[in-house]
């Protein structure tokens, strides 16, 4: 059963660690509270959704980080532009932008449940236990693109520039970078790992207009425990949840799984000086 | 940074032509009323002169979440209604239906069936699928004294006076089912549904059965109706060992579920699911892949293959689409149009009084089921089969069981001082 709990725990945390990556670079960066979050998720999966028929499942998982990125792109010089650095108008934009993009889909798709062919179906033995094969890719893709988008911030000139500005906006602009590019590409960045999230979980789940709820919620627990900005910080806590949430559910049920996770948020986080750990990207 | 802030006046300019905005649209579209266009205003009371039509409502949800199963109810209703007048109607009277959408909205639900009751003052109201929407509404309909038609399977444990329940109540539904599978996949169950009253209700009413045949109930586990992450209570089956599962998650839990077992390296040779609310429109979301070699107990299945069944689903496509599906509550839908035009034509007075005296004893055929009866009780008889899922998400018809009565309070599952005499009224 250990095993099983593991495995559990740390598909349950990659997919958590995909859409809490996408939230902490958006806030880090940009200091915008995207409540919208768990719609571009959606929109990863509606893309995967649609297009894994046609294209097979690979390339739609390969281009769905790709459009909702793009969406991200044209959201952020739309709306989240007129919103940068200010959390209380930013949650208030994308508040509304949520409930837009899902009735958007709702009259594009609508209320029906969509199915998304799930790639791989079997299951191998590890440790004595059957483990679902697409469940360990879930987890071998969310490290490594944690891995990946990490080493793009501290290696890359344009992670450079996005982690400068991330420090001090004016001091960026005054060494020649255009801020306002960089929070394009940060929102770019932070809703492909949400759409990523969503094409990942599809095969798993269910496709409906509403599902991005519950993936904000999960994403924004993992964010206010890990602190907005570090990378590793939220692989890490995301894989805790996921952790402490089956050690729970396995034995016992989901829901006292949930009242368990958010008591020892709620505990962990009174018990720190600062609400919000906002530490460098 | 500064130049990037829109002044104060630029906030209110924009804020004030949106609210302008919003407000222009929002009485257009309140203009236009959520009826059916095939109403016709100034009609009159249903029960005045012959050669008047007799007003009939329709209440389903044609927007929002639940749209996606009672747009076919109501599909349906319509497609009977129309065949019904074709045929001259009742007693020389068209039936006139007055359609309205509540929009997959509880609250919604009672103001659409109070405008039907009090102010187009029809003859009976044929609609409702999820138990929540005919909960809100039994009110309206027993102080009002008119009649609902609910075509949907449903938990039991109510018999309204004011309510005619043409589906399949939970013993009369499961009850063979429930024998059937400790005989022939194995007496160790292991039970998963929704938490809430209908899922409750089914478990309870099946963990009695079973146990009268000697298995047992492993555990019964609910959850929330939108947890669509199954991986721990897969674990917590393996390590549990049944021989089958009995299923009653409803909505997005169910393909999340299913495709989750099949991931995990279940099989339904091993280990079945047998499930209590997963008509083929469930099903298409599961896709046949997972689906298949499941089962799932019904009155109706589309692939029954009968002359009359044939018949049923050209007809419905001809009028809604090629590829339209069918299922069971929308033949129930279908077939309360015809019990309801029966029992008018038996009461020879299309008022709601006269139509419930009337009621007892009416019967209609159901396409692809049979003829079903209305009973004191105000249930009706009905024939269920087992179906099995095949991969193209359809159930293969692999056992028909005897027609069975309703019994809306199963000894056992009600204490017996508890047992009400039906019908009776279920609000005050």
């Amino acid at each position: 059963m250990l095993t099983q709990i593991i495995a559990q725990g740390l598909s349950v945390g990659a997919v958590l660690a995909l859409s809490a990556l996408g939230l902490t670079v958006i806030y880090g960066v940009m200091g915008v509270v995207n409540l919208a979050h768990g719609e571009f998720v959606m929109l990863g999966a509606y893309s995967m959704a649609v297009l894994s028929e046609p294209l097979g499942p690979w390339a739609a998982i390969a281009l769905t980080p790709l459009i909702v990125g793009a969406i991200g792109l044209v959201v952020d010089r739309g709306l989240i532009r007129w919103l940068y650095q200010n959390p209380v108008k930013s949650m208030l934009g994308t508040f509304g932008l949520g409930i837009v993009i899902r009735q958007l889909v709702l009259i594009a798709e609508g209320p029906g449940l969509r199915y998304v062919d799930l790639p791989i179906t079997s299951s191998v033995a590890i440790l004595g236990e059957q483990l679902p094969v697409w469940r360990l890719l879930l987890i071998a893709l969310a490290v490594v693109t944690g891995v990946l988008v990490a080493l793009w911030l501290s290696r890359s000139a344009a992670g450079l520039k996005v982690r400068i500005a991330t420090v001090d906006a004016d001091v960026a602009s005054a060494l020649g970078t255009n801020v306002s590019r960089v929070n394009a590409l940060a929102f770019g960045l932070g809703t492909a790992l949400a759409g990523l999230a969503g094409a990942l979980v599809a095969p798993l789940n269910s496709v409906y207009p509403n599902m991005g709820v519950s993936y904000l919620v999960g994403a924004f627990l993992v964010v206010i425990l890990a602190g907005l900005g570090s990378i590793r910080n939220a692989l890490l806590w995301a894989a805790g949840v996921g952790l402490v949430t089956s050690a729970v559910a396995v034995p016992q049920d989901d829901v006292l799984a949930q009242v368990v996770v958010w008591t020892l948020a709620l505990v962990i986080v009174a018990l720190r000086r600062q609400t919000l750990v906002v530490s460098r990207v | 940074m500064s130049s990037q802030h829109p002044t104060r006046r630029d906030v209110l300019k924009r804020a004030g032509a949106a609210a302008l905005g919003t407000t222009a649209v929002g009485s257009l579209l309140s203009a236009c009323g959520s009826t059916d266009a095939s109403t016709l205003t100034g009609a009159t009371n249903a029960s005045s002169g012959s050669g008047d039509p007799i007003k009939v409502g329709v209440l389903f949800s044609l927007s929002g979440n639940l749209s996606i199963a009672e747009t076919s109810m109501k599909n349906a209703t319509m497609l009977a209604i129309d065949e019904i007048n074709a045929r001259g109607g009742v007693g020389g009277r068209k039936l006139q239906p007055v359609v309205e959408d509540y929009a997959s909205d509880f609250g919604v639900v009672v103001q659409k069936a109070r405008k039907l009751v009090e102010q187009d003052k029809v003859a009976a109201v044929i609609g409702c699928y999820a138990s929540a929407s005919r909960k809100a509404v039994l009110p309206v309909f027993e102080q009002g004294n008119n009649v609902l038609l609910y075509p949907t399977f449903y938990e039991g444990l109510e018999c309204s006076t004011n309510v005619i329940y043409t589906s399949l109540v939970a013993a009369q539904h499961l009850t063979d089912t429930a024998y059937w599978m400790v005989r022939n996949a194995g007496k160790k169950i292991y039970m998963v549904g929704s938490d809430y009253v209908g899922p409750q209700t089914y478990n309870a009413i099946v963990k009695k059965l079973v146990e009268e045949r000697g298995a047992t109930v492993l555990e019964n586990r609910f959850f929330p109706l939108d947890q669509t992450e199954f991986g721990s209570a897969l674990s917590a089956i393996r390590a549990a060992k049944p021989d089958l599962i009995w299923n009653t998650i409803v909505g997005a839990g169910i393909p999340a579920f299913m495709k989750q077992y099949q991931a995990a390296g279940f099989t339904p040779e091993t280990t079945p699911i047998f499930s209590g609310i997963c008509t083929e429109q469930e099903l298409a979301a599961v896709g046949g892949k997972a689906a298949k070699g499941h089962y799932f107990p019904s009155s109706y299945f589309m692939t029954t293959d009968t002359p009359d069944n044939s018949s049923f689903i050209q007809r419905y496509q001809a009028k809604y689409g090629k590829d339209q599906p069918t299922n069971m509550p929308m033949q129930a839908s279908y077939t309360s149009a015809y019990l309801l035009a029966a029992a008018i034509e038996q009461a020879g007075d299309a008022t709601p009084e006269a139509i419930l005296e009337a009621f007892p004893g009416v019967s209609a055929t159901a396409p692809g089921e049979g003829t079903v009866t209305v009973q004191d009780n105000h249930h009706t008889t009905h024939t269920v089969s087992l179906g099995q899922a095949n991969d193209s998400a359809l159930y293969d018809v692999i056992e028909r069981f005897a027609p069975r009565e309703p019994d809306p309070f199963p000894a056992g599952i009600v204490p017996a001082s508890k047992i009400p005499t039906c019908p009776r009224r279920e609000t005050s």
